[in-house]
């Protein structure tokens, strides 16, 4: 216990932010959710060439994070192998307010830079980094803000 | 088995490609589906398959089929 008191100390720069789910049809994908599982759709398909991938999020009403339906935007994307080996859960997301020193300790804790923070279009320029564990689980991280697609932006909305 | 088609095996899985012909002077460059995600997938595989544990810094180094057999050989040796 009291080791799960200090993780949490140490990580609170950390907070989940969504969980990345790899589909094949995001409409198709995004009216499962809502109807099966009471999800809101809370942005448009987003367009992401430097991913090759189009996106959108969805949240439960109450939820502190999104789901984000994710697919490849053409047959040579770099997602198109994922999704024909593995659809599914494709990674965890977490926001953070210094991204380059979370990327520099998680490295220093065995984790793998699979890509250094850059500007993504999905939220507004505030740069992404993804990284992966020594299970094979993908892990990105986002830039803290205050636009759409922000955590600060659930706390206002939720009042 | 050599090293190299021991690798071949690794590199096949990853990328998905059960004919792939490996060789040791084939690089991140001229291999499209070798992208950093598959990257790491590959050093996880080695990782597995040799007994060996790799640095952040041996693996950000590693552009050519050549320095990952090099890794997996002495790592092992």
């Amino acid at each position: 216990m009291q080791c799960a008191r200090v993780g949490l100390m140490m990580r609170a720069d950390l907070r989940m932010h969504h969980i990345g789910v790899l589909v094949k049809d995001i409409p198709q994908a995004a009216e499962e959710f809502v109807s099966r599982l009471g999800y809101v759709i809370e942005s448009e398909i987003i367009d992401e060439p430097e991913q090759t991938a189009r996106v959108q999020f969805l949240r439960q009403p109450g939820s502190t994070f999104w789901l984000e339906l994710i697919t490849p935007d053409r047959p040579d994307s770099k997602l198109s192998r994922a999704l024909a080996k593995s659809p599914g859960l494709h990674h965890l997301c977490y926001e953070a307010e210094d991204i380059e020193r979370v990327c520099a300790q998680l490295r220093q804790e065995s984790m793998f830079i699979v890509a250094s923070p850059t500007p993504s279009e999905a939220f507004e320029e505030r740069s992404i980094a993804w990284l992966m564990d020594r299970a094979g689980l993908l892990v990105e991280i986002v830039e803290t803000g205050t636009g759409p697609l922000s955590l600060h932006s659930i706390a206002k909305s939720e009042g | 088995m050599s090293t190299l088609l021991r690798m071949q095996t690794i590199f096949r899985d990853v990328l998905d490609e059960p004919s792939m012909q490996l060789a040791p002077d084939m690089s991140i460059e001229d291999t499209p589906d070798w992208d950093s995600v598959a990257m790491i997938q590959i050093v996880l595989a080695v990782e597995a398959e040799f007994d060996i544990r790799l640095t952040g810094e041996q693996v950000e180094g590693i552009r050519t089929v050549a320095d990952i057999v090099a890794l997996a050989q002495n790592g092992t040796s």
